[in-house]
């Protein structure tokens, strides 16, 4: 008997997984001087949640500190960003490294795996829709 | 997932930095960041272990590629360790993807 046929139970509605943002860590390690630049860049990827430390770097360079052009002042900024603008965004800081004098420095990003909090959740992932 | 680069944190006593870096350049790390922080211990497990925890302490970040990970972690505990005077602990985070590295021999 072909019960199956007859019974046909619809399939639960799965939440499309495109609606779920998985979020990063970007940690970004620059020299002081430019903190509130890098900050201004990442905000308007629209990340909304950053902090930043005050910092020291260890790497030396015989060269670089002959010339006096060692700083070791540095800032630390952690920014939570959503999986989907971190390529972009890796680009967008890279190109500043290169191109902005006193720019150099190191980004890098640690995948999250649990927040608390749905409200944190959408401030965090920039959810305006209300989804 | 491969990662390529992970994230050392060695938290340490204030001063102890150097000996961090240190540590961690003989295997093949090539520059760190050191924050300044303040440690938290409960009274009864300082008095229960026979330790007095330092407040005052350094936390070093350190960027390295994945493979020398185990040798760096393995140093740290020999020099840093917690039955050092740096009385360290370094953990490691994965880390997704890396810009800035200038150089060759790191891709």
């Amino acid at each position: 008997m072909r019960l199956r046929n007859i019974l046909r139970i619809p399939k639960k509605e799965k939440t499309p997984s495109s609606d779920f943002k998985k979020l990063k860590l970007l940690v970004t390690v620059i020299n002081r001087g430019k903190t509130e630049f890098f900050i201004d860049l990442i905000e308007s990827f629209g990340v909304n949640l950053q902090t930043s430390v005050n910092a020291q770097g260890t790497a030396k360079s015989e060269t670089l500190s002959l010339l006096g052009l060692e700083e070791a002042d540095k800032s630390v900024i952690f920014s939570v960003i959503p999986e989907d603008k971190a390529e972009e965004l890796m680009r967008a800081i890279d190109e500043r490294f290169q191109k902005l004098r006193g720019g150099k420095g190191i980004a890098f990003t640690i995948p999250l795996s649990s927040v608390i909090g749905v409200a944190l959740y959408r401030f965090l992932s920039d959810n305006r829709a209300g989804n | 997932m491969e990662f390529q680069h992970e994230a050392i944190f060695c938290i340490v006593n204030d001063g102890y930095s150097d000996a961090v870096m240190d540590a961690a350049k003989k295997h093949g790390a090539r520059g760190g960041t050191v924050i300044s922080a303040r440690g938290t211990a409960p009274k009864d497990a300082e008095k229960f272990f026979g330790i007095t925890v330092q407040p005052e302490k350094e936390i070093v970040m350190i960027l390295v590629p994945s493979a020398c990970k185990e040798d760096i972690m393995h140093a740290l505990y020999k020099e840093v360790g917690l039955e050092s005077e740096g009385q360290g602990i370094a953990f490691a985070l994965p880390v997704d993807s890396v810009v800035g590295l200038t150089n060759n021999d790191n891709k």
